[in-house]
């Protein structure tokens, strides 16, 4: 934990993402906790798209949007709603990931091949088109598109676990495991999987800020996350009407999803290092 | 050769199938694609009526038959929406969605390449790890944010570009930007690593002490070994942006493509339409495949190689 921390402040710029990710997170989850769905959508119609204070508005920190509803605290709600859709999106994922990735890995032969071609396949579909189509078809909400979402982000996590455990199929504690009759289904779960967590941590990071700018862009085109649920998207299509005179409805909203994004995005990107010695050895070799 | 080509051939027909079979399951499986065509409160003997004579009270294998001859002949049905053939609605909005994501893709990665070499010379550098917060800050923003944000700025505040549609060179500026970001930070990212990778390499000694200038070693020798991984990721993103976020990008420019006539036929509960939507884009994004692995193919030696040996 020392060393983990340590690591962490080396790199002002990883220390600040984190830090920023812990802080969207925390006030997200607290508002939303604190502030029920009515609230929230209350309107109020003598602050209507009122300015931010700090440009001489009356619309709070971040201004009110058609409604006059507070957009400090519609933001918070959007988020929290990228990152409940992200996370369940990266747990279906990583499940469905993993159990491909390991098997392909593991067995081998015909098995890895077929598996191996299925993902090839998967990486090759219209994949935000599909999702428009499924979500269209069967209707909207926050846990239909973190499902579909998540059914349509597995192959990362296949590919990397795949690769790991190819490495480490001949390494000498798997084939001691082997020599002793432990069972295939016992060397995967419980001595491989635990041995790759550390990569898959930090595609996961990476993967949940790809499916939370999907979810936006599924919901800016009314195929998404539907009112009474807020979401960025939604936020920003709305906005979108006046965005060119009352710019802080579009603006901030989706200033905050790229701040967010971008945190995670720099997380996970030093995650990978963090977790990936030999990487980081490749790296510094390089430069 | 011919075996792994034709593997290629039956992956990207095994694509645009499964693509079908998952819309297939989407519309008429779980769904009922009529509630969603007739207004709310439609008289029953009426939403009785629309299911038998668009064929919709057929056993669902019978559909399926349907939906698969049609696909393979080319035949949708007629869109709701539109009231002309489907197919042939998309097909005339797919150049303009083409233009829109080949310019974008063509102009990020050839300034994606270009700033990638610069900074692989000088890794380190100020200049490098400016380029390096410029990337993580380009694949960090929804692009259509992007766009909206470009039309405040460029179109509505200074007036020196057209907010929306397609009638002139200029209506291309802002969405090829707010499309072309990310094929501009992925091609930066992975040919500086790429050239990083192969600084290391033997052959690049070899040429210096032979008193080969740093650019010319770039240019000409590292240059030539970090395209595959390049063009591999230019290929992806082009598909990623063709049929999938030019999408968006689509309706925030009113831009006549397939993205935009996709958000209004899912509007309209308009299934032929939607299909036959689908069914090219995984042309589209197979199609766009198959070349990179062809391609891929035809400029690394290694990996020809390496197709012999697995023979």
């Amino acid at each position: 934990m020392r060393q983990f921390v340590h690591a962490l402040s080396s790199s002002k710029i990883t220390f600040v993402a984190v830090f920023l990710t812990v802080l969207f997170v925390v006030s997200s989850v607290g508002a939303s906790l604190l502030l029920s769905s009515d609230d929230l959508n209350a309107a109020d119609y003598d602050r209507v798209l009122e300015g931010p204070s700090w440009q001489g508005g009356n619309g709070g920190l971040l201004g009110t949007d058609r409604l006059g509803r507070s957009m400090f605290f519609r933001i918070l709600a959007g988020l929290q709603t990228s990152y409940l859709v992200g996370l369940i999106a990266i747990v279906i994922g990583a499940s469905v990931g993993i159990g491909i990735g390991l098997t392909a890995g593991y067995l081998g032969g015909r098995i890895d091949a077929l598996l191996m071609r299925l993902t090839d396949v998967q990486l090759a579909f219209p994949a935000l088109l599909m999702a428009m189509v499924v979500i269209g078809s069967i209707g909207g909400g926050a846990l239909t598109v973190s499902v579909v979402l998540g059914l349509n982000s597995w192959m990362l996590y296949a590919r990397v676990i795949r690769s790991i455990v190819l490495s480490m199929r001949q390494t000498d504690f798997i084939q001691a495991l082997e020599a002793i009759g432990a069972r295939p289904r016992r060397i995967m779960w419980s001595h491989l999987l635990p041995n790759s967590l550390g990569p898959l941590v930090a595609v996961g990071t990476i993967e949940l800020a790809r499916v939370m700018l999907a979810e936006a862009s599924l919901s800016f085109v009314g195929l998404g996350v539907k009112a009474p649920a807020i979401s960025l998207g939604a936020i920003m299509a709305e906005g979108r009407d006046y965005v060119v005179t009352q710019w802080w409805v579009t603006g901030f909203a989706g200033g905050a999803l790229a701040l967010a994004v971008l945190s995670l995005n720099i997380t996970g990107s030093w995650l990978q290092r963090y977790l990936d010695p030999v990487d980081i050895a490749l790296e510094d070799v390089a430069s | 050769m011919a075996r792994y080509v034709m593997s290629r051939l039956i992956q990207f027909v095994f694509v645009v199938f499964a693509a079908g079979a998952v819309v297939f399951v989407a519309v008429y499986v779980v769904s009922d694609p009529v509630r969603s065509m007739l207004p709310v409160g439609t008289p029953p003997d009426v939403v009785d009526q629309t299911r038998a004579s668009l064929g919709l009270d057929r056993p669902l294998l019978e559909q399926l038959g349907h939906f698969m001859k049609g696909a393979i002949t080319g035949d949708f049905g007629d869109s709701l929406w539109l009231g002309e053939p489907a197919l042939g609605a998309v097909l005339d909005r797919v150049p303009a969605t083409a233009l829109l994501a080949l310019t974008a893709s063509l102009v990020g990665g050839l300034l994606g390449a270009i700033v990638g070499i610069t900074v692989a010379l000088n890794p380190g550098s100020k200049l490098d790890s400016m380029v390096q917060v410029t990337t993580y800050a380009s694949i960090s923003i929804a692009e259509f944010w992007l766009g909206l944000l470009l039309v405040v700025v460029f179109a509505a505040r200074l007036g020196w570009l057209p907010t929306s549609g397609f009638d002139s060179p200029q209506s291309l500026v802002l969405p090829v930007v707010a499309l072309g970001i990310r094929p501009f930070a992925h091609t930066v990212q992975v040919m500086r690593s790429a050239m990083l990778q192969e600084a290391t390499k033997q052959y690049v000694v070899t040429a210096r002490a032979n008193g080969l200038t740093e650019l010319s070693i770039s240019l000409r020798h590292k240059l030539r070994n970090a395209a595959s991984p390049v063009i591999t990721v230019f290929m992806y993103d082009l598909g990623r942006v063709f049929v999938g976020t030019a999408v968006v990008i689509e309706v925030v420019f009113a831009w006549p493509g397939i993205g935009q006539l996709a958000v209004g036929g899912l509007e309209r509960g308009d299934i032929f339409l939607v299909q036959a939507i689908v069914f090219v884009a995984a042309v589209i994004t197979g199609g766009l495949n198959l070349v990179a692995d062809l391609l891929y193919f035809a400029l690394d030696p290694r990996t020809r190689a390496l197709v012999g040996e697995a023979r």
